[in-house]
């Protein structure tokens, strides 16, 4: 509530100038009650040698120069007595009013789960520096305080508004780290945070822009959320990318290995925004588990995406050698091993995030097999086998367990009991998925792209996060 | 003149005294009262132009 560093505003007079005027007060009327008294003595000195009414007015002015030191001490005293009571009873009215306006924000702010993220730097902080919209400076602690309950005013003379309930979200802010520029959104409003991770080429950013475009396209209206991109920027990322989908051209490989945040917010009427956080760092991020040292998303995480593509997988490509030749480029396999992306993503919670050696992770991870399309792995390990196994099953049998058993059994298969091992044993809550990121393998056609698969484990990870995600959803066939 | 005048001569001189060194008396501390009240009020006045010089509210710097 104190605000360590000065801010370019006016404290509340009952806070410091109040003090300072009582000590110019009390100096000044004690120079001019010296003066006075001087002067009354002076001049009761001239009298006196004059004739009798002379030296009467002589003791009139002696004893006025008494009084006035006498007096003055006196009347110093009660008015700084009293001052000083009418200070501290302010200091303390003004005191006891911003802090339980700071705390019923605060309350308010936790209950609601509204905290600033930086989709830049990926800061986590209680609140965004504000800016002054008249002059510009920046107001680090921008809360009810000595500087004001509701509003402080700017050195400018600017009024701002310094608590939640008076619409500060509206002023323009910044992040207190990177000085990049914020969206209210980022701060006011309940969030979820999703990275998608796995290795170079694993179909990355096709998922997370084609889970982003089923969201917005379809997911969104049926749960009577109105979608909406908090920055000019992300949205003509979006645009870009469903265009080149539209295309049938795969998405631009990511470049950078500290991605920025993908905002999309949702808004149902009446109720407050949620903001998904979207993270799609370039799989040469995992290469080196210094890398992942920026990522400090992993300190906030609402899930897991770990995207698996089946033909980094030599089992795999060895049962597919025959054909996979003709179709290498196509398929553009992932070259880094899903063990050690997965290693990897560990190593950087455990030495950068607090995560103990051993300890399972609570947030849930969705294990997403990319790219099958391709060959008969639809029929092998996609919604068909799926179905196929929960008819054939002589007890009642949940279609989710139906797919986890399978993909599970699958990987073992596939010789990566390793992976399924430190899974299990590494998160408490697992589900296994199937999708295809861009619906069918690039080639020259122009085909559109139309991802299968991409939605549901996005959606059961943020159905966990907020019981706004949360819907009954049929699992469609990817 | 008899014994009796000399003694009236005395007493009336020393009430002549006695009201003369009470009146002067009554006059210093009335005047004293007076310079005692003037004084206060002066120092009651040098409060205010103190008070009224020095406590204003912070103004914004253009």
């Amino acid at each position: 509530m104190s605000t360590a560093t000065p801010e370019p505003a006016i404290k509340s007079y009952f806070f410091g100038k109040g003090y300072a005027d009582l000590r110019s007060t009390i100096v000044e009327s004690w120079q001019r009650n010296l003066a006075s008294a001087q002067s009354e003595f002076t001049q009761a000195g001239t009298l006196w040698p004059g004739d009798y009414p002379a030296k009467g007015l002589a003791i009139l002015r002696a004893t006025a120069g008494t009084s006035v030191v006498l007096f003055g001490t006196a009347v110093f005293l009660l008015f700084s007595v009293v001052h000083v009571a009418v200070l501290l009873s302010f200091f303390l009215l003004i005191y006891l009013g911003f802090t339980l306006v700071y705390l019923s924000e605060r309350g308010y702010l936790a209950i609601k789960q509204f905290f600033t993220v930086c989709p830049a730097c990926h800061s986590k902080r209680p609140l965004p520096d504000y800016f002054c919209p008249k002059c510009g400076a920046v107001h680090r602690r921008l809360i009810p305080s000595s500087y004001g309950i509701l509003h402080r005013t700017c050195q400018c003379g600017q009024k701002l508004p310094s608590t939640f309930f008076l619409k500060r979200g509206e002023l323009p802010s910044k992040c207190p780290d990177c000085n990049e520029m914020l969206e209210a959104g980022h701060t006011e409003a309940r969030k979820a945070f999703l990275p998608v991770f796995g290795g170079p080429s694993v179909g990355k950013s096709a998922f997370l822009f084609s889970a982003a475009r089923q969201i917005v396209e379809d997911e969104a209206p049926k749960l009577g959320l109105q979608p909406s991109f908090l920055e000019a920027r992300t949205e003509s990322d979006y645009q870009r990318i469903c265009q080149q989908l539209s295309q049938g051209r795969t998405p631009d490989k990511t470049l950078a290995t500290l991605p920025r945040a993908f905002n999309l917010k949702l808004q149902k009427a009446g109720q407050s925004p949620r903001v998904l956080y979207l993270y799609d760092p370039a799989g040469e991020a995992f290469n080196e588990t210094e890398g992942m040292i920026l990522h400090r998303y992993q300190e906030y995480l609402s899930g897991l995406v770990f995207l698996i593509d089946p033909f980094t997988i030599p089992e795999v490509r060895a049962e597919y050698s025959d054909r996979l030749p003709a179709v290498e480029n196509a398929l553009s396999p992932s070259k880094l091993p899903v063990e050690d992306a997965l290693s990897r993503i560990l190593i950087s919670l455990e030495e950068n995030f607090g995560l103990v050696r051993g300890e399972q992770l609570k947030v849930p991870l969705a294990v997403v097999l990319n790219k099958v399309d391709a060959f008969d792995l639809e029929q092998r390990i996609g919604e068909p086998a799926v179905q196929a196994r929960v008819k054939s099953s002589p007890t009642p049998l949940d279609p989710e367990k139906a797919r986890n058993q399978l993909l599970r059994e699958q990987l073992i298969r596939w010789d990566l009991g390793g992976l399924v091992q430190q899974i299990e044993t590494r998160f408490s809550r697992i589900r296994y998925f199937t999708c295809s990121s861009l619906g069918h393998m690039p080639d020259a056609s122009g085909r559109a792209f139309e991802a299968r698969g991409v939605l549901e484990p996005v959606m059961w990870i943020l159905s966990a996060a907020d019981s706004a995600f949360a819907a009954a959803r049929p699992r469609k066939a990817a | 003149m008899s014994d009796a005048d000399d003694v009236w001569g005395c007493v009336g001189g020393l009430l002549l005294i006695i009201v003369v060194v009470t009146a002067v008396a009554i006059a210093v501390m009335a005047l004293m009262s007076v310079g005692s009240i003037y004084g206060a009020g002066t120092a009651l006045r040098n409060y205010g132009l103190a008070f009224t010089n020095n406590v204003k509210p912070e103004t914004v710097t253009p």
